[in-house]
């Protein structure tokens, strides 16, 4: 059995995977949290590998997977102030988790890694030299599932995957540009607020905001706040804010967010097929593949004019990758359902296979 | 009837007298510019004028705005130049007006808009003021700059904050260079004979200050690269464009950085001179592009986020007929248009390398190959004329109220 741990600040998601399956569960990240994920885990001489997603990996971090030595609770702990709610969380799972399972591996997930080789132009902001020695760049993130979406396009389509924009479609959706496996650029900025809008983050805004609220007395505390947790999706729709809140029903301000979601999605995916030169493969990913036809059908129609065409026919129940291409159409337009677990396991079993070092 | 129009830079004030005949045609009759207002340097103050086939220019202090304002009303009435009305461009109206006479309500509104942008307004307002202390009778009216992107759609202005905040403050996507754009979109249909209803036009203003990008659709504003201030979008001369809202808190935050300084270096110290650390001029950075690694990187992002926005406007119009580049960079500067015009095939742009190169800059010109699905077009902007435009329709208004009370 495998033990992993997503931060979702407030709540620890987690999850037990044996046989290929996931018993997931979440808990609120409070002082009872330990408590309830060993009550939950079961026969805890079981678990054979402990994973740890890291949402920032900061400017240190760089592997996709790394086995957790004596010195990776330091890195972690270095990576908090680039996104704190987060990072915090998974450092203090991975502390209190090392310390109860001694005896085998521990893996950290980290989800910027992917990102981490940007080309300067992508990776880069504006701003003077004395600023971006702070660490101040484009780390992305979701990096995990974009390179496993890389992967499952490479097979659906025999390796005629070329200029692919990847597309994840969640509680935060994001988009990267791919070529020859490589991220070229991805919406995702030095934390997870830039780029679409998700659940609770505001998305692109002009940072004029921050000082304008600053200036009128609101607390570096409350804007981090106000924009992290307070704005996106939440702001218009209330609590009911999630991914599949957007997907159901005609009510006015979640059609509102729905047209928001499209078009801000369909912008990334014209500014990436620019850098990329054009477009050989466009990718969908999400965790509700069959709730989301819809809304790629939409998105899809808008690039009628690159020869994106769609088959009419649903998804055919079984598996994990479609491929939603119509007949003779000369782009690629593929579905995977991804399941951040399964992707987290696969890697840890992978791992437990190479040798120890 | 005449009409002067005075145009505010942060550190220029642009004028222009024009004669309007019967039919609304345009005529010139004087241009200048005063350079280097309030600015304290090595180089003196100067008004350049250019009158028929005369041109002068004269050194001397400008301390403000108001003051190099109330020099050229001097010089007009030296001339003898007589005119009905005076416009202004007025940079960011929050939504308020397009084009509206400037009364004592007028004022309390412009008045409260001068924290938006507390370098530009001002400087507006000095300049209202001396007009109306040397011509207290002559009427006087303002365009905003904005207006033109009242268009965009909620989908594209929209910021997801909190309601309250947003009701507030009015954060939203606002917008500029909407006068150079309203320009440049006219000129278009004009001499390519293209009816705007349906027509998808990528236009790129790039200054040698502030640059934007913006896409219209059937003449239309629907989307734009400004944002609520100049701050966002593209990378300019010396603004940042685009960057992390998070990223200033932890500048704030976690290394101290005061507010006010910190917006001053992502308005004043980022963009091309943040990243190359030498210049903010283009020129400077290209000429070095090849020796210096930061000037390369400073050059290419400039393009590249410039083809990132056209290609994100190419889509949400879903496909392109005109790409067209105007303003100092826009029209001057062939490399900048090469580079970004390269690899743009998968949407129908080619570019006439030669043609590209030929253009002189100084008017209208066609850039595309033969076989481009997009005519790609230089076209130098003209804001001064657009707000002429606003001024005639204003005195019409006028004169019709007048000929329906007698």
């Amino acid at each position: 059995m495998l033990l992993l741990f997503d931060p979702e600040p407030p709540y620890l998601r987690w999850c037990a995977f044996a046989e290929g399956a996931a018993r997931a569960s979440r808990c609120l990240f409070g002082a009872e949290w330990f408590r309830l994920v060993r009550k939950g885990a079961g026969n805890l001489g079981r678990v054979k590998a402990v994973g740890y997603l890291l949402r920032h990996g900061g400017d240190r971090i760089k592997e996709p997977v790394l086995r957790v030595t004596p010195q990776t609770l330091d890195e972690v702990e270095d990576t908090i102030r680039f996104l704190p709610e987060f990072n915090d969380i998974t450092c203090k799972v991975l502390d209190r988790w090392t310390k109860e399972l001694p005896g085998i591996p521990h893996f950290l997930f980290c989800d910027t890694a992917f990102f981490s080789g940007l080309p300067d132009v992508a990776g880069t902001y504006a701003v003077p030299e004395e600023l971006r020695e702070t660490g101040v760049r484009r780390y992305g993130s979701y990096g995990l599932v974009h390179q496993w979406a890389w992967e499952k396009a490479r097979s659906l389509f025999g390796g005629n995957v070329g200029k692919m924009v990847s597309v994840y479609l969640g509680d935060h959706t994001n988009i990267a540009a791919l070529r020859d496996g490589k991220s070229l650029d991805t919406t995702i900025g030095f934390t997870p607020v830039e780029g679409i809008p998700s659940r609770t983050g505001c998305g692109d805004i002009d940072a004029t905001v921050v000082f304008e609220l600053h200036s009128s007395g609101v607390s570096f505390r409350e804007i981090n706040e106000v924009l992290s947790w307070e704005s996106g999706f939440k702001a218009l729709l209330g609590r009911r804010c999630g991914y599949r809140d957007l997907l159901g029903g005609p009510a006015v301000d979640r059609t509102a967010a729905r047209d928001i979601l499209i078009y801000d999605v369909v912008k990334y995916i014209g500014a990436f097929t620019a850098l990329l030169g054009g477009l050989d493969t466009l990718a969908f990913i999400t965790r509700h593949p069959e709730e989301s036809l819809g809304l790629i059908r939409e998105i899809c129609a808008r690039f009628d004019f690159l020869g994106v065409r769609l088959s009419p026919d649903g998804l055919a129940a079984e598996g994990d990758a479609w491929n939603l291409t119509d007949h003779g159409a000369r782009m690629n337009v593929s579905l995977f359902k991804s399941d951040i677990w399964k992707i987290m396991a696969q890697l840890s079993e992978s791992m437990i296979e190479e040798k120890q070092p | 009837m005449n009409i002067l129009i005075f145009n505010c830079g942060s550190s220029s004030l642009t004028f222009k007298v024009f004669a309007v005949d019967q039919l609304e045609n345009i005529r010139v009759i004087l241009s200048g510019k005063a350079h280097r207002v309030g600015v304290k340097g090595s180089k003196p103050s100067s008004i350049e004028y250019e009158h028929g086939a005369s041109r002068e220019s004269v050194e001397t202090p400008l301390d403000d705005h108001g003051q190099a304002a109330g020099l050229v009303l001097d010089k007009l009435g030296e001339l003898g130049i007589k005119f009905d009305c005076i416009g202004h461009r007025w940079v960011h109206a929050a939504g308020y007006f397009q084009t509206a006479w400037v009364d004592a309500a007028l004022l309390l509104r412009l008045k409260a808009l001068v924290p938006i942008l507390p370098v530009h307004h001002p400087a507006i307002l000095r300049v209202i003021y001396a007009c109306r202390k040397a011509l207290p009778k002559l009427p006087q009216y303002v365009t905003a700059d904005g207006a033109f992107h009242s268009t965009i759609p909620a989908c594209a202005s929209t910021y997801l904050l909190p309601k309250g905040l947003v009701k507030k403050y009015g954060f939203r996507k606002h917008g500029f260079h909407g006068l150079s754009y309203r320009y440049v979109v006219r000129k278009i249909a004009e001499i390519l004979g293209m009816p705007l209803p349906g027509s998808r036009i990528v236009a790129c203003h790039l200054g040698t200050g502030g640059s934007s990008a913006v896409a219209v659709k059937s003449g239309e504003s629907v989307d734009t690269s400004m944002g609520y201030t100049a701050l966002s979008g593209l990378v300019m001369s010396t603004r940042s464009g685009d960057i992390d809202p998070i990223l200033t808190l932890y500048l704030m935050a976690v290394y101290g950085y005061h507010p006010d300084d910190l917006m001053n270096m992502l308005n004043k110290k980022s963009g091309l001179l943040g990243i190359s650390g030498f210049s903010s001029d283009i020129r400077d950075i290209i000429q070095r592009v090849g020796e210096d690694p930061q000037a390369k990187l400073a050059f290419d992002m400039y393009v590249y986020r410039l083809k990132k926005y056209i290609g994100s406007y190419v889509a949400v119009l879903g496909g392109l007929d005109v790409l067209v580049f105007t303003d100092d960079i826009g029209v001057h500067n062939w490399l900048v248009r090469e580079r970004v015009c390269a690899g743009m095939d998968w949407c129908g742009v080619r570019l006439d390398a030669e043609a590209n190169q030929r253009a002189s800059g100084d008017e209208i010109a066609r850039l595309d190959a033969p076989d481009s699905q997009v005519r790609v077009l230089i076209v130098p902007t003209e804001e001064e004329l657009v707000i002429g435009w606003e001024g005639i329709a204003l005195m019409k208004g006028k004169q019709d109220a007048a000929s329906l009370r007698s």
